[in-house]
């Protein structure tokens, strides 16, 4: 999906998670899960990574925007 | 004596605000970014300040650039895809986990002292507009520091190799090198540290009065005359070994004597 507008990047879902970065307007992104108006977000050639999806046990954990934002 | 850092006319990528500087709700500081040129593989988890992990890479290559940081870490954004839209994480990371190597070479005491181009480096600190770098020599000299603008700074492998210089072989008799500009400078122009002087061929190419005219040729170069009691003569080097020290260098007096020396050639 495309990133309509330059968001924040959150750890969690929510608006008070942790904000690791951010993603550009017109970024493309695969879109996963949604939970509380956040999605979770993977990048498209895969260079940077979840952390939740490379260890054990999953978690909440991920790159996640405002699901308005897609 | 203090640390001569050589400020090296070129391109200035780092730029306030950066490019996709996030929205003021993101990251409120006007951090300055040090953006360096092209992708690398950075192979590591990415933690946020407190230490814990955001992210981690895949050994896909992302884009780089850097933040001010005080801490011993490096603080930088990691981009995916590498250039243009796309998603940034900020995080902290060792500055060995980010290949860096100097896009040209680096003039640390013009005329006598450089770092190769395509020299790996590391980043000691960033600044606003200027990146501090370390290049240690692989054969047992002294590491070199210098600062220069972001856009000397390339993410990446290093590109060549050292080679030998050819002339006359020497080695440290010691661990110190005093490195004067000409065969007759009442001082020198700085001192390097040789952490294996037995390691270390230096190649001279000619002679005056108790002085060698010594050039070397590796990630450090230089090309200085040399007390002939802190050289002893040699033979060309069978193997190197890698060895890390330090070195300070003194800012040359106002008005010291300075020759023009014919730059050494490289045979790649």
């Amino acid at each position: 999906m495309k990133v309509r507008k330059e968001t924040p990047l959150h750890a969690l879902p929510g608006g008070d998670a942790e904000v690791i970065g951010w993603v550009d307007l017109g970024a493309e992104v695969y879109a996963f899960d949604t939970v509380n108006g956040y999605t979770r977000i993977g990048t498209r050639d895969g260079a940077l990574r979840l952390v939740s999806l490379d260890w054990p046990a999953p978690d909440q954990g991920g790159f996640w925007i405002r699901s308005d934002a897609l | 004596m203090r640390k001569v850092v050589a400020l090296v006319v070129g391109l200035v990528s780092c730029t306030t605000p950066p490019r996709g500087r996030a929205p003021a709700a993101v990251a409120p500081e006007p951090d300055p970014v040090c953006r360096v040129a092209g992708k690398t593989v950075v192979p590591t988890l990415l933690r946020a300040a407190d230490g814990h992990a955001i992210a981690r890479t895949s050994g896909l290559p992302v884009g780089v650039a850097f933040r001010p940081n005080a801490a011993k870490s490096v603080r930088a954004t990691f981009s995916s895809p590498p250039e243009g839209a796309g998603v940034h994480v900020e995080a902290h990371v060792e500055a060995r986990d980010v290949p860096l190597r100097v896009a040209s070479r680096v003039a640390v005491v013009p005329e006598h002292l450089w770092i190769a181009a395509g020299a790996p480096v590391t980043v000691a600190s960033v600044d606003q507009s200027t990146v501090r770098i370390v290049a240690s020599s692989p054969i047992g000299l002294g590491d070199v520091t210098a600062e220069v603008p972001c856009g000397d700074v390339v993410v990446g492998a290093p590109a060549t190799t050292s080679v030998p210089v050819g002339g006359q072989p020497f080695h440290p008799v010691g661990k110190v090198l005093h490195l004067f500009a000409t065969a007759s400078a009442p001082a020198p122009a700085g001192v390097l540290r040789a952490t294996s002087p037995e390691l270390v061929t230096l190649w001279s190419v000619g002679s005056s009065g108790a002085r060698q005219h010594v050039v070397f040729e590796d990630w450090i170069a230089f090309d200085a005359w040399i007390p002939e009691q802190e050289l002893l003569p040699g033979r060309a080097p069978t193997a190197t070994t890698a060895a890390v020290g330090s070195s300070t260098w003194p800012t040359p007096a106002e008005g010291s004597p300075r020759t023009t020396v014919a730059p050494m050639v490289k045979s790649r």
